[in-house]
């Protein structure tokens, strides 16, 4: 509640700091600011203290869950701010605009985690989604990131109405929005509900990018300015991923036998397609879009399986999974040549920020040591614990021994290849920063105790 | 505690060399070296304890902390005789890689030394780690350094044979994971128990097919490591590719760590299914030797050619295991050791050779002997090491091998010996066309093995270079020298070392 009422302001906080000064260095400032601001709310009411005291009707619960995964989601976006603040000026002029439609998001993101009807998850989509298609076309005078926007805005918004149309049957035919009432009545699959619980299935697939409606996915990411990619691949693909969880462990887990097998053979298939496709890249940031469909096929394990460890595997999956690609994203966008032939000897000439590199590329590979292994051995042991899935688990582990290849790819650029030395503009403060984000995922690889410790705690 | 100081001065080591690169460049060698002495005398201090029959019971140390209490993972590790005869082959050629990278590498130094002494770090955990998800964590750790080896400090190949390594490996490593994860639910259905401590799986019952896909996730993993024949093929690449001390660790250790695998987990966990495969098992060890021996007598190129030896030695392993015999678990230890010492030590030699001459080509060789009579001679009893001659450990390992194996199956069995007077051939040949024959002066060649800009010592006089041994290097080939004809004349010590393993092996797989 603290981070909704919060963060919509802070949103229009943002807006105004734009008439208010013309500095840009005070806006990033005020941004900061903000998102601390938001961790701190967030972490104030897990431990019980409430700013508002509104009666929503059980329209959005903040439990524990949602809460958690809020301010796991907001360190995220500090140290995104943090990193990429300086990229985001270099998009366009209006940047006041942006930092507004990022807390936009942000309020969306709130609202997606903890909403209780299907309404409020319809809310909290759009309102995520929305401020999206802006930031996609942000850099107006680029061809690519205007189509990016369009097809982005398109398909968004077919999906939606696939969303509203299954929540529209899910509500005719139990007469009720409410999670709780759907999931207590929802005990077998009538035509109605079937065809409801489908079209949403496929409609917050969609919103994940999962395969087989991922096809907006490399389009956009490639398209749309390198910033709001890390955004749109992490932040918000996590929060879709928590939505996802919620709506179907809230309202069909009795009848999680009959949808199983479908989100198995989407899982596999998502797996199978990104992992496949990310090889033949030559853009480094088109792979990551391929990339962050294979991870979101592992997040996937966690909708197929279901159980309370799912939900922890998922929050430590978006943990790992988001420092990451932040931290990739946040090299990558400094770099002039986007293909794998840009990171050429960039072992030699930066030796620190490839370091860190490196860390992040094992990280998503899931090598021991790295939080994404952990992440992945979460993933992969409740899938097992879910019996009957052992297929699904060998085409996982076949297609995360696949992904070390163009993972490595890049490492093997950064050190085995010479090249010329290119320009990326850092500050000591911006290689520390990066240090301690590759310090922080190695630390969460070999003491993950440490965070699930927090998850247990709580949940 | 000694097992936790010895990776902790492997890790801690690597460490330092990587932070000594900004400080002092000859500093980084004497770091490698130091850590690499301080750890072969730590595990001869242990060795020295278990001979003295001062520790207790079957498991000389045995370290319980608790890691991941969640997922009831524990840093659990232990040492028995098995466990500690390879922690000593491990320290022992340890420190001779550090003495082979002394002068070879030249760039990046400091990154050179972290990634040798992590590799080690991991191989030394992976023979003490007695916690399944520990094993596995140290059987990764010692594949990504490792990697790097290869990648940046080996030949003109170096970028594809690490590639294959890595996925090589990684896909058998992860298939293996699921085994151990599927043993971890399995368990805790029966038992109620979630554990991934191998003391207590070894009591958990499986049914015979549960059994058999998981004992394949890790038969998978260990025999690419092995590596048996149709896995194989990532071998010959990676260690013709790699720096000398990195083949050197290769076939010395990396490839005992499938060995090792195969009997501490897959036997003891599931002995009803390995009595099941084990005539295919012996059948692709077979495969195995005679197949390598027959690709090694083709080769043209050194370094491969020692690569397809090591795949033909490594199906004796396959052989030995899968008989189930005292004799033939003595020999497969033994092997294991011998084969360490005696192929590191052809790689040495590739290795120093290579320095000379600029070239793996055994066609610009010949005649080097009158150049290099004492690598020569070295190199000669290496040779007759390698074709299983007695008097040295290949002989005995070799020999213990077939006479246990052949209880079991005689045609097999038969088959393989054969494999011996193949490794005569080959052995005998590369002897001719390296040291015999008439002395061919090489062509100041264009140097194909040296990247671009980059210039090695020796280069720049003639490529003849042909010198002798010099102190540092008739270190490394004759402490490798007393090593395997000790262990030919003495087998003993080794012997008595795994006895009550074997023994408890034997009893697990008996019916």
């Amino acid at each position: 509640m603290n981070a909704l009422v919060l963060s919509a302001i802070w949103g229009v906080i943002m807006m105004f700091s734009g008439i208010i000064t013309s500095r840009l260095k005070v806006v990033r400032v005020v941004a900061v600011l903000g998102i601390i601001v938001l961790l701190l709310s967030t972490i104030m009411e897990l431990n019980g203290t409430k700013f508002f005291g509104f009666n929503l009707n059980g329209m959005l619960v903040f439990d524990t869950f949602s809460l958690l995964f809020n301010s796991v989601i907001f360190f995220c976006v500090l140290i995104y701010f943090l990193l990429s603040g300086k990229d985001i000026e270099k998009v366009g002029m209006n940047v006041p605009d942006y930092y507004a439609l990022l807390f936009f998001v942000l309020a969306g993101v709130t609202m997606a985690s903890s909403f209780n009807t299907l309404l409020m998850l319809f809310l909290g989509i759009e309102i995520i989604s929305i401020p999206l298609y802006i930031l996609t076309g942000s850099d107006k005078r680029n061809l690519k990131s205007n189509e990016a926007s369009l097809k982005y805005f398109l398909m968004g918004s077919f999906s939606t109405g696939l969303m509203l149309m299954g929540i529209a049957l899910i509500y005719g035919a139990k007469a009720s929005f409410n999670l709780d009432v759907i999931g207590g009545t929802t005990t077998e699959l009538t035509p109605m509900v079937s065809a409801g619980l489908l079209l949403l299935l496929f409609s917050m697939a969609f919103k994940v990018s999962a395969a087989p409606f991922h096809f907006w996915t490399p389009d956009v990411y490639d398209g749309a300015p390198g910033v709001f990619t890390s955004f749109m691949a992490t932040i918000v693909k996590a929060a879709a991923f928590i939505a996802f969880i919620r709506l179907f462990r809230g309202g069909f887990t009795e009848v999680h036998a009959k949808w199983q097998l479908i989100v198995a053979i989407i899982t596999a298939a998502t797996l199978f397609i990104g992992n496949i496709t990310a090889v033949f890249q030559q853009s480094v940031k088109r792979m990551l879009a391929y990339s962050s469909i294979s991870q979101a096929g592992f997040m996937m394990f966690a909708i197929v399986s279901l159980g309370d460890a799912a939900l922890e595997g998922l929050l430590y999956y978006a943990a790992a999974y988001c420092l990451a690609t932040i931290g990739v994203f946040a090299i990558l966008v400094r770099m002039k040549d986007y293909t794998y032939d840009g990171f050429n000897g960039m072992g030699k000439h930066h030796p620190a920020i490839a370091a860190a590199n490196t860390v992040f590329m094992l990280s998503l590979a899931g090598i021991p040591a790295t939080a994404g292994f952990m992440a992945k051995f979460y993933m992969l042991s409740v899938a097992i614990n879910a019996g009957k899935l052992l297929w699904l688990v060998i085409i996982g582990i076949l297609c995360a021994a696949v992904s070390v290849y163009y993972y490595f790819r890049v490492i093997q650029a950064m050190y085995f290849k010479d090249g010329e030395k290119q320009e990326i503009e850092t500050g000591p403060g911006f290689k520390l920063l990066l240090g301690i984000t590759a310090g922080f995922i190695i630390f969460l690889g070999i003491f993950p105790q440490w965070l699930i410790e927090k998850l247990y705690f709580f949940l | 505690m000694t097992l936790i100081w010895i990776i902790a001065i492997f890790f801690a080591g690597g460490l330092l060399c990587w932070a000594a690169q900004f400080v002092n460049r000859v500093l980084i060698k004497w770091i490698a070296l130091i850590a690499a002495v301080a750890n072969l005398a730590l595990v001869g201090a242990a060795y020295a304890e278990y001979r003295n029959g001062s520790a207790p019971g079957d498991w000389l140390i045995d370290y319980t902390v608790n890691w991941i209490p969640s997922f009831a993972i524990k840093f659990h590790i232990a040492l028995d005789g098995l466990s500690l005869v390879l922690l000593l082959l491990t320290a022992f050629l340890g420190v001779l890689a550090v003495l082979c990278s002394w002068k070879e590498i030249k760039e990046r130094v400091g990154f050179y030394y972290f990634n040798l002494l992590w590799t080690l770090a991991g191989i030394t955990g992976v023979f003490v780690a007695m916690d399944l998800f520990l094993f596995y964590f140290f059987w990764e750790v010692m594949i990504v350094p490792m990697y790097f080896l290869i990648a940046i400090w080996g030949d003109s190949n170096r970028r594809y044979a690490s590639y294959k390594f890595f996925i090589f490996t990684q896909a058998g490593g992860l298939l293996m994971l699921v085994s151990i994860l599927a043993l971890f639910f399995i368990n805790h259905a029966n038992t109620g128990n979630y554990t991934f401590d191998f003391f207590e799986l070894q009591n958990i019952t499986l049914s015979v097919a549960e059994g058999r896909w998981i004992m394949l996730g890790f038969l998978v993993a260990f025999v690419i490591k092995l590596p048996a024949v149709p896995f194989h093929s990532w071998l010959p690449d990676a260690h013709s590719e790699a720096p000398t001390a990195g083949s050197l660790i290769l076939a010395g250790l990396l490839l005992k760590t499938g060995a090792y695998g195969i009997m501490r987990f897959v036997i003891t966990l599931f002995p009803q299914n390995s009595a099941e495969i084990a005539q295919w098992a012996m059948l692709v060890g077979v495969i195995g030797i005679i197949y390598g021996a027959m690709l090694a007598f083709a080769q043209n190129d050194l370094k491969r050619f020692i690569a397809y030896t090591s795949v033909s030695h490594m199906g004796f392993i396959l052989l030995g295991v899968y008989s189930f015999r005292e004799m033939a678990f003595d020999g497969v230890v033994m092997q294991m050791l011998t084969h360490g010492i005696s192929t590191g030590a052809l790689f040495a030699m590739a290795g120093m050779i290579k320095e000379r001459l600029h070239t793996r080509e055994m066609g610009n060789m010949g005649g080097l002997w009158t150049g290099m009579p004492l690598m020569g001679g070295l190199a000669l009893l290496f040779a007759m090491a390698s074709l299983g001659l007695p008097m040295m450990g290949n002989f005995i390992a070799e020999f213990l091998i077939l006479v246990g194996a052949y209880e079991v199956n005689p045609t097999l069995t038969i088959i393989a010996s054969i494999g011996l007077v193949f490794a005569a051939l080959y052995s005998l040949r590369m002897m001719q066309r390296v040291f015999f024959g008439p002395r061919t002066t090489p062509d100041r060649h264009p140097e194909p093995f040296l990247r671009q800009g980059e210039l090695r010592e020796g280069s720049a006089h003639s490529a003849s270079a042909v010198y002798d041994l010099s102190a540092r290097e008739f270190t490394i080939l004759i402490s490798l020298s007393v090593a395997i004809v000790i262990l030919g004349l003495f087998p003993q010590p080794v012997l008595d070392s795994v006895n009550t393993v074997v023994q408890s092996l034997i009893q697990k797989n008996t019916p």
